[in-house]
């Protein structure tokens, strides 16, 4: 895929920072949307990605940072959705509700502020929509309690997915989700992989509207 | 006699369980978000000491505290909790197109969702007494991602696919301490969930109270993994 145009949401995780190379050396325009407040600037290093800042827990600052992403790119034609903030915490462990309140309101809210803000400069484009989710978004495996309220953020996400895709699947927007062990590539995050993510998020040829896939 | 504790206990479904559960001869503390509605006190004239009231807001913190104390001592133990309290919204209908409202959909999910987690921690110390150790969630078929058709509502879905996680996550937690689970879609009832008895509906709350109150109370795990069903036990997938 070659002179597309691409928003990745949450590039300061290093796999998505890994998908906006990929997708940068096979010839697209990549806008990196890092999460984050004043002072991490530096934290992105020295690099030639077109970026932007952006809290994902307020409206105006996403509103700013898609604003941005209009002003660059023109057209929108794949919005990579790539937030994800974990705590561990569980019953009898000190939960904290407050806590489980952020990671709603930052790893399920934040991709909609988002959404709801690039739509815009959607229409024009390829109308793709993907998400990097993390293995625990399973309801069928087990994973253990010490994630509770980052795994109960994971499934009101996955949700708002299938809301998105019902009611603008009609309008030719296509969404796919690649699940992973977002915490391992934290970490290390794999160029092989990376490029299989890049692969399946952006194969636009397939237009079926929700896809999901786990990538192994 | 078996102790329950039943959140949302003022009117509808969850009036209906704890009245069931008196007649059945159960002691029932109830958690009472209204003040002013008077159906549990003329419960209370009829049961007596079986219905212990408690002020019970399950979207604080401190007024879950305080109601694990209140019933803490009238009682050592609580066999089985129902986590009914829940509440929608007349902006369910918001969509991406037209704008979504952020903060009512935080005010959704701190009750639905994170709601039950606050009763369970907070009752832990009785439930641990409790002879059956049973927490019952009332959920619905809007948490089901498989079979979501929806095009908005996205507050009220995404606070109860996320209450089907935690209570999955719970059933890992606490199933191998001997915590049995039963999560309940109550089917399309007319409800007073946005504020007002909701005449559109197929089903009163005393016909599900039938049904839920047989489901949560009777022994054992369903084929020994946490499933949804609804009020004619129909199993709902995730």
């Amino acid at each position: 895929m070659a002179g597309k145009h691409i928003v990745v949401i949450g590039a300061e995780h290093p796999f998505a920072d890994r998908m906006c190379r990929v997708w940068r050396d096979e010839g697209n325009a990549v806008l990196a949307a890092r999460a984050g407040g004043a002072g991490n600037e530096a934290a992105a290093g020295t690099d030639e990605l077109e970026r932007v800042w952006f809290n994902p827990l307020e409206e105006a600052s996403v509103r700013a940072m898609a604003a941005k992403a209009g002003e660059t790119m023109g057209r929108i034609d794949l919005a990579i959705i790539c937030l994800d903030n974990r705590k561990e915490f569980a019953l009898r462990e000190g939960f904290d509700s407050g806590e489980a309140m952020e990671l709603y309101d930052y790893n399920a809210l934040g991709p909609l502020r988002a959404i709801e803000a690039l739509l815009p400069c959607m229409g024009e484009g390829s109308k793709r929509i993907g998400l990097l989710s993390d293995v625990r978004d399973s309801l069928t495996e087990p994973m253990g309690a010490r994630h509770l309220g980052y795994d109960m953020s994971l499934a009101a996400r996955r949700m708002s997915v299938q809301i998105m895709a019902n009611a603008l699947g009609g309008e030719g927007y296509t969404f796919r989700a690649a699940v992973l062990d977002l915490e391992r590539e934290r970490e290390e995050p794999r160029e092989e992989l990376a490029a299989g993510a890049c692969r399946v998020l952006s194969d636009l040829a397939d237009q079926e509207v929700l896809r999901v896939f786990r990538m192994e | 006699m078996h102790t329950a504790l039943v959140t949302g206990a003022d009117r509808g479904l969850g009036f209906a369980l704890t009245a069931r559960l008196l007649s059945d001869g159960w002691r029932v503390i109830a958690g009472r978000y209204l003040e002013d509605w008077p159906e549990l006190p003329a419960l209370a004239e009829r049961y007596g000491e079986r219905l212990v009231i408690v002020p019970l807001d399950i979207g604080s913190d401190e007024s879950v505290h305080i109601a694990a104390k209140l019933a803490s001592a009238q009682t050592n133990s609580v066999d089985l909790v129902i986590h009914n309290a829940a509440v929608s919204t007349p902006l369910k209908d918001l969509d991406l197109r037209g704008g979504l409202d952020y903060g009512d959909m935080k005010r959704i999910y701190n009750i639905n969702a994170l709601g039950m987690l606050r009763v369970t921690e907070a009752f832990l110390g009785l439930t641990d007494a409790g002879s059956m150790k049973r927490q019952c969630v009332v959920s619905s078929e809007a948490g089901s991602v498989e079979r979501c058709e929806r095009r908005a509502w996205y507050g009220y879905c995404m606070s109860k696919a996320a209450l089907n996680m935690g209570t999955m996550r719970l059933y890992e937690q606490l199933r191998p301490e001997g915590y049995t689970f039963r999560l309940f879609h109550p089917g399309w009832m007319k409800t007073y969930m946005s504020g007002v008895k909701s005449e559109e509906g197929e089903l009163e709350a005393d016909e599900v109270a039938e049904a839920a109150a047989r489901y949560f109370v009777e022994p054992g795990e369903a084929n020994g993994r946490l499933v949804m069903r609804d009020w004619s036990g129909k199993e709902w997938p995730w």
